[in-house]
């Protein structure tokens, strides 16, 4: 207590007029907490119109492509002619030859193997279904590739991207206020290339993951407070189906029964909390077993082999991971592409409170995954590092908490929200770059960039 | 802080439930047999300049495009572009509304007018679907099919220029 000049005590926290920065942060903060009912169905309405320029403007011809492919074939190749190991559909399609790279006859069978596995077809199969069935209402081509399978297909992606979005809110809303999780939905969706993903490649699978790894971190900590058969069964539903989309996804699994773990001294009372409820963790795994069992079996049928590496000799190069270039580099660098997400590393440092329980979890699945990321050997094209979209519901979490720690100071406040705007107003442009095909989606160089900076034509 | 969803009254359910049926009914009346069908192409490559004046497009191993169905007889130019010289054959088999009519067999890269009577078989919708389904019994011997603009003939003579896949 400090005291004034005739000895009477004066409080250390005085009343004073409001800076300009406390205004502007206020009203901001106002804003957000309005909009944060409404943030996930404006962003999915954004990624609707985004969606709608691309195939309706003429951008793309179609969803089904390149990767895509691989991911959609299972679709025709089951729904339409019944025959999962490609045979009838590879003769319809195609003239009796994929001619493409991801299906390719497995040596010693002489069957097909599809590189990719099934996890997105089965996602995508509810949509594809009903397209198939007003496909043949209408009169339109049944041949499994005309246009309302492809975009009831293409647009689960957008659906991915709403659901993912709502229930990655629902997890920061257990965390943090709503203003904070207004502004990390909006840098997560907007200043990555998440966006990307749902519309100009909705087949691939990094939106799918993106949305399966939001509903983990949501059931998670309920699982923990109560496992109920329910959620013991719906842990292994969602730990199968981010398998089946991914395998190497497998590491996020991680972050069950890392989750809540402060420090070494939470090992031990995690591993009899994991023991007391084994029976919980039996019934999840054999969820799990069912939900990866139809690739297994379809492994065995086209290869004779249960466990198979789809992509045959290109395999991961664990001696030597290129971490620098997946983070760094111009030609596919996480946080060259997305800068936004530098706040996400900044975070992992000021998780406090409940966000502390996820501190550890998400440093280890981010380092490993990074590891795997690095020892890939190429990622191909598309916009950003794609293989990292799956994981950003996790970084939206140290991310949550870095625009808490800003926004306890005015000035900090405005100074990362105006850094967070230019670097979602950057990732917008450049993604748009990359539509109108003025941005190169692989092997940019950083003179290219430079030459391409900013330019629409 | 955590949030539950409001929980919704009986009425407004049944609103809702009865909303969805009603769009769902709406739609799939204006998706039955609709008049753009006819512009709808599926397995078909944009056209490309032949560099003789005219136009072609590839097909996929399945193409599927529509014409009137008060067409008696279409004419559709075909031709399959040979990768290499030996002679295995390309067999293309032709389909109007599901209903085999024809086969053509290919073993060199000269067009082809395959006419079709249309007006023989029984009129299902506004449109009549053409499929064209490739098989390239050596893959490695043909790059594929172009096919050029259709012809479209009533029985009367009048040509249908302009219409569905019509030139």
């Amino acid at each position: 207590v400090r005291t004034g000049k005739h000895g009477q005590p004066t409080p250390s926290i005085v009343t004073r007029r409001p800076s300009p920065a406390d205004v502007v942060v206020a009203a901001g903060a106002r804003w957000l907490a309005r909009a944060n009912r409404c943030v996930v169905p404006a962003l999915v309405g954004l990624a609707l119109a985004g969606y709608i320029l691309i195939y309706a403007g003429g951008l793309a011809r179609s969803p089904v492509r390149s990767d895509g492919f691989g991911y959609y074939a299972y679709l025709p190749a089951v729904v339409v002619h019944g025959d999962p190991l490609f045979e009838r559909l590879v003769a319809d399609c195609c003239g009796g030859d994929f001619r493409w790279y991801g299906i390719q006859r497995w040596p010693g069978t002489g069957r097909w193997v599809d590189r990719y596995p099934i996890g997105v077809a089965v996602l995508v199969a509810p949509a594809y279904l009903l397209a198939h069935a007003v496909t043949l209402w209408s009169g339109m081509p049944a041949d499994g590739f005309s246009l309302l399978y492809v975009h009831g297909a293409g647009l689960s992606a957008i659906v991915a991207f709403g659901i993912g979005l709502a229930l990655l809110r629902r997890v920061l809303l257990r965390l943090y206020s709503p203003p904070s999780v207004t502004a990390t939905l909006l840098v997560v969706a907007l200043g990555t290339n998440l966006v990307h993903y749902a519309t100009w490649d909705p087949l691939y699978s990094h939106i799918y993951s993106f949305a399966l790894i939001s509903a983990l971190l949501w059931l998670v900590p309920t699982w923990f407070t109560d496992p109920t058969t329910r959620r013991s069964a719906l842990l292994g539903l969602l730990a199968g189906l981010i398998v089946l989309v991914r395998h190497p996804n497998v590491i996020f699994l991680l972050l069950i029964p890392l989750y809540g773990i402060i420090g070494p001294r939470d090992l031990g009372p995690r591993v009899r909390l994991l023991a007391a409820r084994r029976w919980s963790i039996v019934l999840a795994l054999v969820v799990f077993g069912a939900v990866l069992f139809p690739q297994l079996a379809l492994y065995r049928a086209a290869t004779g082999q249960w466990l198979v590496s789809s992509y045959g000799d290109q395999w991961f190069d664990f001696a030597h991971p290129r971490v620098a270039g997946v983070l760094f580099s111009v030609r596919k660098g996480l946080f060259f592409w997305s800068p936004a997400l530098i706040g996400a590393v900044a975070g992992l440092f000021v998780m406090r409170d409940a966000a502390r329980l996820w501190r550890v979890p998400a440093t280890v699945v981010l380092a490993l995954h990074t590891y795997i990321v690095a020892s890939w050997w190429v990622y191909g094209s598309g916009y950003g590092h794609r293989a990292f979209t799956d994981a950003l519901a996790i970084a939206a979490l140290p991310l949550g908490s870095v625009l808490v720690s800003a926004g306890r100071r005015p000035r900090l406040a405005l100074i990362v929200s105006a850094l967070a705007g230019l670097a979602i107003a950057l990732s917008l442009a450049q993604m748009i770059q990359v539509w109108l095909g003025v941005m190169p989606m692989h092997d940019v160089t950083w003179k290219q960039y430079r030459r391409l900076f900013l330019r629409f034509r | 802080v955590t949030t539950s969803a409001p929980v919704r009254s009986q009425p407004a359910r049944i609103g809702i439930v009865g909303v969805i049926v009603v769009t769902a009914v709406v739609l799939l009346a204006a998706l039955r047999d609709p008049p753009w069908l006819g512009g709808v192409t599926s397995g078909l490559s944009p056209w490309i300049d032949a560099g003789d004046g005219g136009r072609v497009r590839w097909t996929t191993g399945h193409a599927t495009f529509y014409v009137p169905s008060d067409a008696a007889s279409i004419v559709i130019p075909i031709r399959a572009v040979r990768l290499t010289d030996d002679l295995l054959p390309l067999v293309v088999d032709l389909q109007v509304d599901g209903r085999l009519v024809q086969v053509v067999r290919f073993e060199n890269e000269q067009w082809r007018r395959v006419r079709i009577a249309v007006g023989l078989l029984r009129r299902v919708r506004r449109v009549r679907r053409i499929e064209i389904r490739v098989s390239r019994t050596h893959a490695q011997s043909w790059r594929g099919v172009q096919l050029g603009a259709v012809d479209c003939e009533t029985a009367d003579g009048r040509r249908l220029d302009g219409q569905a896949a019509c030139r």
